[in-house]
């Protein structure tokens, strides 16, 4: 049942589970795997199958709602929504640098060479279409 | 002939099943316990089940022993100390198992997975296997009323094991339809914990063990479907007893019946099994602390109502969910219906 729209949280990691979530279906909404229109599974559906309570699901759709990734309306599924990215404040690029400074740091630490990091950037940006 | 050994059959039947019971497992599950892989081949995994066995067989001999005292009709107590003896000994004999089998637990991997598609799932065979049989049950129904002047004033609604009458009812309404009604209510309940597992049991938390979770909550739920129609065929079956004479289902002993019956879920049990085999390592995608005595799952931070059994084969609920003691309290009223048409 590994198809790509698979997502996987860790309940020991240090990153709570509704922020795991809230990631990895953002990456999937950026990267067009989820396109616009497309449903996701319930509350309660993805809060059974990853065995978790469901308000940990509630927060991280209303989240990515708030975002202005999803629609979502009381007892049905969640949808996608077409959704134009907004121009980056300082804000944004401040909490960009600094959490892609921590990611590279943690890379060269573990012998990633800086060429190997800078392809890959390269190729991750252009490949996600917000 | 003493009439109690038809008693003594369901009494030897147990401790068969409870024999093979810890065999019935995902791998890396031994007693309720995660396990690493392999454990369950070395000594100590050994030496535990056959202590559980041993306890099994020394119980069921209690349990002959007190039920072949004499006749029910002497010994009305009998039986049922027969049964909780083997019952309650049973559970602590897991338990104790499940004791020692504690100190070799490892821990369940804590990454889960699941899959963000929404494919849309039914119940196998869809509408048409939900209604057919309460079709069945109704056209029996109507059968009946049209037939009304033909049914006997007293007619037979039970058969004893060598497949003569040995309870009687007259012609009323209660008399006539209870059993469809029976049979109605139990299919009801059974489509009801199908429905239950569709909608609110995980589809497969472990990525490793996803497909083999998947294939398993499938085949349970045929079994349930499969369950539903012959529960309502057995018991239109039973229904026309006051219109086609004493035997309706011929002069088949009903101990030959009732075996029939069982000999149908022998090949889902079997791919039940041999699914739980094909499983990986990882556990089951639900904490070891949450399996109260191994057997009760409560575990207030899951949102799922059914998971698998740890022991046993098919599906347990999660007590700490407040669902599920609403869906708890649907099963029962459904059933208490035979208690209440004993009173209409």
């Amino acid at each position: 049942m590994s198809d790509g729209t698979q997502i996987r949280i860790d309940l020991d990691a240090s990153t709570p589970v509704n922020r795991q979530i809230v990631d990895q279906i953002r990456t999937l909404l950026v990267e067009g795997v989820l396109p616009p229109g497309a449903d996701l599974p319930s509350v309660r559906r993805l809060a059974t199958d990853l065995g978790v309570h469901f308000a940990t699901v509630a927060d991280a759709y209303r989240t990515l709602a708030e975002e202005g990734w999803l629609e979502i309306s009381h007892g049905r599924s969640a949808r996608v929504l077409p959704r134009r990215a907004p121009a980056a404040d300082r804000e944004a690029d401040e909490l960009f640098r600094r959490r892609l400074r921590q990611l590279v740091a943690e890379a060269r630490s573990q012998g990633v060479s800086a060429k190997k990091i800078a392809s890959e950037l390269d190729s991750l940006a252009k490949g996600m279409t917000p | 002939m003493n009439r109690a050994w038809p008693a003594i059959f369901p009494i030897a039947l147990l401790p068969l099943i409870f024999h093979w019971m810890p065999l019935w497992r995902r791998n890396g599950i031994w007693f309720g316990v995660t396990v690493a892989p392999g454990y369950t081949d070395g000594p100590e995994a050994r030496s535990v089940l056959h202590r559980f066995r041993i306890a099994i067989w020394l119980l069921a001999l209690a349990a002959v022993t007190v039920t072949a005292l004499g006749p029910p009709a002497d010994f009305p107590w009998a039986f049922p100390a027969a049964m909780t003896l083997e019952l309650a000994g049973a559970l602590t004999a897991f338990a104790h198992a499940r004791r020692q089998t504690l100190p070799h637990a490892v821990s369940p991997s804590p990454v889960r997975s699941a899959s963000l598609t929404v494919a849309p799932e039914g119940l196998p065979g869809g509408f048409a296997a939900v209604l057919v049989p309460f079709a069945i049950l109704g056209a029996t129904a109507l059968y009946l009323y049209l037939n009304w002047s033909r049914i006997a004033e007293r007619f037979p609604v039970h058969w004893g094991i060598d497949g003569s009458p040995d309870r009687w009812s007259g012609r009323t309404w209660q008399g006539v339809y209870t059993p469809l009604l029976l049979g109605a209510a139990h299919c009801g309940l059974m489509l009801l914990i199908g429905l239950g597992i569709l909608r609110f049991s995980p589809r497969g938390r472990v990525a490793a063990n996803a497909a083999a979770s998947a294939q398993f909550r499938r085949v349970i739920l045929q079994f349930l479907v499969a369950a539903v129609w012959g529960m309502a065929l057995l018991l239109a079956a039973v229904s026309l007893a006051p219109v086609l004479g004493e035997r309706p289902l011929g002069n088949w002993p009903p101990i030959l019946i009732a075996l029939g019956l069982l000999a149908l879920a022998i090949p889902f049990v079997w791919r039940l099994i041999r699914i739980g085999r094909t499983t990986g390592g990882g556990g089951d995608g639900t904490p070891d602390q949450c399996w109260k005595l191994g057997i009760f799952y409560f575990n207030p931070a899951d949102a799922a109502i059914f998971v698998e059994k740890r022991f046993g084969i098919g599906y347990t609920i999660n007590f700490a969910n407040r669902v599920t003691w609403l869906f708890g309290g649907l099963i029962l009223l459904f059933s208490l219906v035979p208690v209440l048409l004993r009173y209409l």
